[in-house]
């Protein structure tokens, strides 16, 4: 088996694809060059999973085979990288030994730790306890809201970053709206326990969530974090962040945001910040200390909200600099944090918040995108998967 | 740069290398001098040769190479690099929509989305045409006499009614407009 290629891309996912697209559009002698390792056979557009949760899409809508997605003229190794050699550029798989390469790129994508949270893996999919989280298990989000028929109706967000912030509010509104529909909000209560201090970091889309939250008479609590469920008795546990103190919160259905943490071969790498995320610079998205190696996406540690929307933004910048190396020129493409989380706000509502480092708004539409519109939420639906499918991940959007 | 510095760089081992590859590729150095000195005199010859010189005037006076062509080439080349980003995001959108083209999964997906669409409207024309149809059918077949008693019946129905309220409130309301 061949050991060494030009570029070797930890992870297929949108970061990975994207970035192997571009640098083969733009380099077309790094055809047979570019090596993308990834364990897994099936690839997930997870923005779809919000629909699928309230009975607005289908799961098999998101979910391709990797195999039609890796980019002609890249090869693809199905295996885990289990460590880093970064002095020696070198990659260590699972089961195909060290890869040598001349440029890296880290695009691993987060890892969801359930077990953080003690009695939710055993009690997922069943008694009223879901989350749109998991391929596995989003189909019973949406059982779940069909089944209610009142009581309260709870909703988390955990006290570590994870991927597309907005999208546990998401759920929420579309299940108000669901409640609504089906008669049952009026003998309902909806919660949201949240470990953020406010709904949303942008000031602009926080202002028009508050009257959201306002106009659907959500109970909010901020700065508390789930760590426990009691599913058969159907009780939340809280720990409150700015206290220590304990509380605990009857519920009839509860949605879960797990934590979620950079996988454990990055976190126990020497590319790693001390928090585990890859260290890169926060504009050229290069590491900060293996001037060969680039990261994007959920696994580093840019201080910006984890989406795809930032990844279509990133990996441009990565492709860039990737190349302006390799000729020995001085990697100058940079990243202004932009991301965008198109926050659903019921069945045909949604509020497109676009922001960047400074959580300054930089809309892409020339009107007030913190207004709720229908034509943003047929964008999201109808639009986005074709623009990723078709065009993020071909390198061309 | 002074004796003793020249010395220390002459017995650098790297410059050494360098130096040794130099003297060994000298020969090949001198073919490519050699080789270049007969293309410039080639040169030379040429443009000074008053036969060649007439073929070219009379070659551009022949041709429709004009002053403005070449201004319009020398302009052209000026624009060249935003043409090339034009280019390129044209490149990109034509890459996307032949990639739409040819994806069956997006394709299949597309037209799972039109029918969402069209579906309810298709409906709703299809229920509109079956009531116009059976209300032409009706009357159609109806051959009784239309009475004042009847007219008073259909004033009782919740549709008349509700028709009528509309009605009203227009003439009110239409009635205060003028009036200010």
């Amino acid at each position: 088996m061949r050991t060494h290629y030009r570029v070797v891309i930890v992870g297929a996912g949108t970061g990975g694809i994207s970035v192997a697209a571009r640098l083969l559009r733009e380099q077309h002698h790094l055809r047979g060059e570019i090596l993308l390792i990834d364990p897994e056979m099936k690839h997930y557009y997870q923005p779809l999973w919000t629909l699928v949760g309230a009975g607005a899409a289908k799961k098999e809508e998101s979910e391709r085979e990797m195999a039609s997605l890796i980019p002609s003229g890249a090869k693809w190794l199905q295996d885990k990288v289990i460590g880093f050699h970064s002095a020696n550029n070198q990659v260590e798989t699972e089961h195909n030994g060290t890869i040598q390469y001349d440029y890296l790129v880290v695009a691993s994508g987060i890892e969801i730790d359930w077990g953080r949270i003690k009695g939710l893996e055993s009690a997922l999919g069943t008694k009223q306890v879901c989350s749109n989280y998991s391929y596995e298990h989003v189909d019973y989000t949406w059982d779940t809201l069909r089944g209610f028929e009142g009581g309260t109706a709870l909703f988390t967000h955990p006290a570590s970053p994870v991927k597309c912030g907005g999208a546990p509010q998401k759920i929420m509104y579309m299940a108000e709206d669901y409640f609504v529909k089906t008669g049952v909000r009026s003998n309902s209560k909806i919660v949201f326990g949240s470990a953020n201090p406010a709904i949303f970091d942008v000031a602009k889309y926080r202002e028009a969530l508050e009257k959201v939250l306002e106009r659907k008479r959500i109970d909010t609590h901020f700065r508390v974090n789930l760590i426990e469920i009691k599913a058969d008795d159907k009780v939340a546990v809280f720990e409150q962040l700015d206290g220590g103190e304990t509380f605990e919160v009857h519920y009839d259905m509860i949605h879960v945001t797990p934590p979620m943490q950079a996988p454990a071969f990055i976190r126990e790498s020497e590319l790693a910040d001390a928090g585990g995320w890859v260290d890169v610079d926060m504009y050229t998205l290069q590491h900060k200390q293996y001037k060969n190696v680039f990261g994007l996406g959920d696994c580093t540690n840019l201080p910006t909200s984890k989406t795809g929307a930032a990844i279509r933004k990133q990996a441009p910048v990565v492709a860039k600099n990737v190349i302006d190396l390799m000729y020995g020129r001085v990697p100058v493409a940079s990243y202004d944090g932009y991301s965008s989380c198109p926050i659903v706000t019921g069945y045909n509502k949604l509020i497109l918040a676009e922001f960047d480092y400074e959580k300054v708004p930089q809309e892409s539409m020339p009107f007030n995108q913190a207004k709720e519109r229908h034509s943003m939420y047929i964008l999201k639906k109808d639009f986005l998967p074709v623009m990723y499918w078709n065009g993020m991940l071909k390198g061309t959007m | 740069m002074n004796e003793q510095t020249l010395e220390s760089a002459l017995t650098r081992p790297d410059v050494e290398r360098a130096l040794v590859s130099l003297v060994e590729r000298l020969p090949e150095i001198e073919r490519s001098l050699r080789r270049l000195e007969d293309a410039v005199d080639f040169g030379v010859a040429t443009v000074n040769d008053q036969q060649v010189r007439q073929k070219i005037d009379t070659l551009l006076d022949e041709s429709n190479v004009q002053i403005e062509t070449l201004e319009a080439a020398l302009k052209l080349a000026e624009k060249l690099p935003m043409l090339l980003q034009v280019t390129n995001q044209l490149e990109r959108v034509l890459a996307f929509a032949e990639d739409v083209y040819t994806d069956e999964q997006t394709r299949e997906l597309i037209g799972q989305r039109v029918d969402e669409y069209v579906s309810p409207v298709k409906e709703k024309a299809d229920a509109t045409r079956t009531m116009l149809t059976e209300i032409r059918a009706r009357a159609e077949r109806d051959d009784r006499h239309i009475t004042l008693f009847s007219l008073v019946r259909w004033l009782k129905e919740p549709s008349v009614q509700h028709g009528l309220k509309y009605m009203q409130a227009t003439v009110e309301v239409l009635s205060e407009q003028t009036k200010t």
